[in-house]
């Protein structure tokens, strides 16, 4: 078989997923394979294109469809063919793709693989061991299995929402689409892998189903264990960690700069009042004591914090083992030295965004590569490349789908 | 229900994983025992306390730990060692000769003191895949910082985009920091177990909790990297005219009515709030509502004006099932107790009844995810700690004389 990345490298060399993912969850989950070596083939057409291509933020603040940078981060390491599926001949040509694929994978709402004739059965019938994912929002049956939603909307549905924020204020969840971003794309990574070692056990290949909400669910566990032993409903907490304090972020020096500090124990206690050279009530040696008193303990700290810089504070507390954190901004993680030497930002040569910012995948292997190996493709940039290497079409032939409106 | 009766197969079956016991790597070994790997759990002698079992007469109350432990340890065995004593480490080092994955959380360095670090144990067994989650790596200026759930999502961005405008950076709840790193670890665990098993090569994985946390920034390091932004948090305000969280009739909704990046499902919206006559609604209505227009104050306020007529006469209920049947989307805010009633849930079976470890019926999560050949699969309740010594020490080769006198020098 022909492999398109003559280079490749990685764990998952000699995997080839035929790439129907879009937008968040879908989208990621096959970065992860792609970084990892795993050859993607990213399967769109130019009148439905990953949505998250016309999603801001843009190069050059210029919106265009090779443009985005929430899409490019989520998708480095694959190839881009465009295909009208429309077209009973790009419907082949997107079956000739998956004959020689080894993973088929989706996050479209339930049934639009099968209005697009690419459902389980009939690419089972195309290759009979193929391991095939749809990940919809509520599953691929059921009442409600046509629901459609996003990240922001399914952390609504699954609690996490409900779960995030003070008790007397509106719920704030994580304030952005949680779910796509880390428990969908990771549950659905790790079930595909796992059925490629079944496969490769058994020569079986199996259907994966996973509803964008149950993954979410299952981080939940804790709480649901709340209401069936305790027969409570969990709420928000804020920052609090039942029985620590002080558990909090503390503002400082400066507009919108804050710490974190977990300091319940006595032994941090004592650091923390030492670095602070505060001075505070007896009472509060005692870890039941400051628990208790917590709300009055977190502005008397904050009182203390307010005039520290926050980095100056988080290293001065370090040096006491205080387990201390500032509160990065989105524009200070990228200068974070702990980051910059794990070589956590890396800078990709993109066609038409030039050099731009990636996230290297957040594990390192001691042996195989796991590297981004080229930036978010752009739209259709592999189509005459797959069609020659992967489907073996002449020249011409490529040539005259393209002007026939077939690979679009 | 008794254990390991499946019919089925199992995915991981043959993969021995030792997992040291830290919430940093509990879910991980969750992930791995439920589609079939045989998970220990490694726990350091006396330090979980137990209680005797009731048998479901009347439950007693537990702490959050405690649920939090029940929960994420289901489907393993657990053993207690002391890898701080001689004999212990001996101990270990042949138990990861018999294993094929070790995921553990100690700061780094500290199982290389003790002659456990992945250069020792690969020298007998090479084929062994290490993953180690830490806060930050095993590298770098702050390898060795104290770090806790909080400060991880303090330094890893995400604090800074939950919460509520002017006031302090809000958590999301359930040590989602950790969690974020037990997801990655276990997908880059199940890469390095199948390269190992296809070349006999193993290797360390060096998983960074903070670096984990930072896959969840979404879109806001490329928007100030290109756009020169700051995404701030807004809980609690509309983030564009149609997407945020508005109060109806007994409790929340949650909606995104524009969709991200160009979809159709504003139109849908309109057609809603007009077939509900709600007044003003024709107002929705026209090209000037573009994203651009549709981040103005002036739009949120005709949306929230319109949108709060409707749903403060409505439950999150109705409002979830008419705002989907027209292809709006839009969801309730779930508490636990609604997601036990939720039906489509009930129809995937996704909520399962087992017994815990006091042998009390309780109802939780299940499956992730649904496999047609490998089917994921609950096996047994969270162990009472060194339940399975007898069984795994016993098959590493020692006598009953010697787990005896071990048990009793403090080592298992």
């Amino acid at each position: 078989m022909n492999s398109l990345l003559t280079n490749s490298v990685g764990l998952l060399k000699g995997i080839r997923i035929a790439d129907f993912t879009w937008i968040g969850a879908g989208s990621y989950t096959t970065k992860m394979l792609a970084d990892a070596g795993a050859e993607v083939i990213k399967i769109e057409s130019a009148t439905r294109p990953d949505s998250l291509r016309n999603a801001a933020p843009f190069a050059n603040k210029t919106p265009g469809i090779n443009r985005s940078g929430y899409f490019s981060d989520r998708n480095s390491s694959k190839k881009s063919i465009t295909l009208n599926l429309k077209d009973p001949r790009g419907l082949a040509l997107a079956k000739e793709i998956i004959a020689q694929s080894d993973v088929v994978a989706n996050n479209f709402a339930a049934g639009t693989m099968a209005k697009l004739g690419l459902d389980y059965d009939t690419v089972k019938a195309i290759r009979s061991d193929i391991i095939y994912l749809d990940m919809s929002m509520q599953g691929s049956s059921g009442p409600e299995y046509k629901y459609i939603g996003y990240g922001l909307t399914i952390a609504a549905l699954t609690g996490l929402q409900f779960l995030g924020g003070l008790p007397d204020r509106a719920p704030v969840g994580t304030g952005t689409n949680y779910p796509d971003h880390i428990p969908n794309p990771t549950h659905a990574a790790f079930a595909l892998l796992a059925a490629l070692r079944h496969r490769r056990k058994t020569g079986i290949g199996q259907y994966i189903d996973m509803a964008q909400t149950e993954p979410t669910l299952c981080l939940l566990g804790p709480a649901f264990l709340n209401l069936s032993i305790n027969h409570a409903v969990t709420t928000r907490q804020g920052n609090d960690l039942e029985g620590s304090a002080p558990h909090g972020v503390y503002r400082c020096a400066g507009e919108d700069q804050w710490i974190a500090i977990a300091a319940s124990t006595n032994q941090a206690w004592q650091a923390l009042v030492t670095v602070l050279g505060a001075r505070f009530p007896d009472a509060w040696e005692d870890q039941t004591n400051r628990w208790k008193d917590r709300k009055a303990l977190d502005e008397a700290l904050q009182a203390y914090t307010i005039s520290w810089s926050k980095e100056a504070l988080m290293l001065a507390l370090q040096e006491k083992h205080v387990a201390a954190g500032v509160v990065n901004s989105p524009a200070e993680v990228i200068f974070d030295p702990q980051l910059l030497a794990r070589n956590h930002w890396r800078r990709l040569d993109h066609p038409e965004m030039g050099n731009s910012l990636y996230n290297a995948p957040p594990y390192q292997f001691s042996h195989d590569a796991n590297e981004l190996r080229s930036p978010a493709p752009l739209l259709g940039q592999h189509t005459q490349e797959v069609c020659r290497n992967l489907l073996n079409l002449e020249i011409t032939e490529i040539k005259k789908l393209q002007a026939e409106g077939v690979l679009r | 229900m008794s254990l390991l009766t499946s019919t089925h197969s199992s995915a991981l079956t043959g993969i021995r994983v030792l997992q040291l016991s830290s919430p940093k790597t509990q879910y991980a070994g969750k992930l791995f025992a439920e589609l079939g790997a045989d998970v220990i759990l490694v726990e350091k002698p006396q330090t979980r306390q137990t209680y005797k079992t009731n048998e479901g007469v009347n439950p007693r109350k537990r702490s959050e730990a405690e649920l939090d432990f029940e929960y994420f340890n289901t489907s393993k065995k657990s053993i207690t060692l002391n890898l701080d004593s001689a004999a212990g480490q001996q101990l270990f080092k042949r138990l990861s000769n018999s294993c094929q994955l070790i995921i553990e959380a100690h700061q780094p360095n500290t199982l290389e003191m003790k002659g456990l670090g992945y250069q020792a144990l690969a020298a007998s067994n090479p084929s062994l895949v290490m993953t180690r989650i830490t806060a930050f790596g095993q590298t770098g200026p702050y390898a060795q910082f104290e770090a806790n759930d909080l400060t991880l999502l303090a330094m890893g961005g995400l604090l800074s985009l939950g919460g509520y405008a002017g006031a302090a950076p809000m958590s999301a709840w359930g040590q989602q920091a950790y969690l974020a790193a037990n997801q990655f670890a276990a997908v880059a665990s199940m890469m390095a177990v199948l390269g190992a098993e296809s070349s006999g090569q193993g290797q360390q994985v060096d998983v960074s909790i903070q670096e984990c946390v930072i896959m969840a920034l979404e879109n806001s390091v490329q928007f100030f990297e290109l756009e020169g932004v700051v995404r701030k948090r807004y809980g609690g305000e509309q983030r564009e005219a149609g997407s945020g969280i508005f109060d109806c009739a007994d409790g929340q909704v949650s909606i995104l009515a524009g969709g991200i990046g160009a979809t159709l499902f504003w139109d849908n919206f309109c057609q809603w709030m007009l077939a509900e006559k709600i007044p003003g609604a024709e107002q929705l209505q026209g090209e000037h509502w573009t994203p651009a227009f549709r981040s103005t104050q002036v739009a949120k306020e005709i949306f929230e004006q319109i949108f709060s007529q409707y749903a403060s006469q409505h439950t999150k209920a109705e409002i979830y099932a008419q705002g989907q049947a027209r292809r709006v989307p839009i969801c309730p805010i779930n508490t636990t107790q609604d997601s036990f009633a939720n039906k489509q849930l009930a129809h995937r079976n996704f909520f399962i009844e087992r017994p815990d470890s006091e042998g009390n019926q309780i109802k939780m999560p299940g499956a992730p995810y649904i496999l047609s050949e490998t089917p994921w699969q609950w096996r047994s309740p969270a162990a009472r700690p060194g339940a399975h010594n007898q069984e795994i020490y016993l098959s590493l080769g020692l006598s009953m004389d010697e787990i005896n006198t071990l048990t009793q020098e403090g080592v298992l």
